[in-house]
């Protein structure tokens, strides 16, 4: 497939995606996983230094992806 | 603050995902935990064991939490049991119904951090100042 095409179908895919879920849907997951994450912190007993890391990126990539859907909802 | 650890609570939700989550963290703040997975098996559970304090889904298979929430207001055991509605941020209406029906606080699921859920459920247990529901 030549690489513009596939550039365009890709282009469609994310259209087809933030047109299908609305800001409301994907955050209720979202919160599941920083739930999840908030419990590997506070309560996931002793983590390597290297976990921690691995662990604040999730966290910091899980609340920028909230804060994005936000403020989507409040555009709305 | 009252100490509130030890009590009971019974979490009635369908999605299996966010059940354990509630029941982690729950746990640990020392709470005990039961969990229901539809209005049917929440009411057999409230039937057969004394709680402190419900989590209750708004959306369940088989019978509704609304239907849940007024079997528990109508029981001479359960009515004064305190309940928290879980409800979606395009439930408002059963939100409403809730109210009316007497729900003691609500969490709306794509605005719950487990600090919040911590925070409603031992404050009220501890408003409850040691009365049993049951």
């Amino acid at each position: 497939m030549p690489k513009k095409v596939k550039k365009e179908n890709n282009k469609r895919q994310v259209r087809d995606i933030s047109l299908t879920f609305t800001p409301h849907e994907i955050r209720t997951p979202l919160t599941s996983v920083l739930g999840y994450l908030w419990l590997l912190e506070h309560k996931g007993g002793k983590l390597s230094l290297k976990q921690e890391k691995y662990l604040k990126k999730a966290l910091k990539g899980g609340r920028d992806l909230i804060d994005l859907v936000n403020r989507r909802i409040k555009e709305r | 603050m009252i100490p509130v650890t030890n009590k009971r609570i019974l979490i009635v939700e369908d999605n299996p995902l966010e059940r354990e989550l509630y029941g982690e963290v729950l746990k640990s703040v020392n709470l005990n935990v039961d969990e229901a997975a539809d209005g049917e098996e929440a009411l057999n559970k409230l039937l057969w064991n004394q709680y402190d304090l419900v989590l209750l889904d708004v959306n369940l298979p088989k019978i509704t939490g609304l239907d849940v929430l007024r079997e528990i207001r109508n029981s001479l055991e359960t009515k004064n049991l305190p309940v928290v509605l879980i409800s979606n941020l395009d439930e408002s209406v059963f939100l409403e119904e809730g109210r009316r029906l007497g729900i003691n606080d609500y969490l709306i699921k794509a605005d719950q951090t487990p600090d919040k859920v911590i925070s409603k459920v031992k404050g009220l247990l501890g408003a409850k100042k040691g009365k049993k529901g049951k």
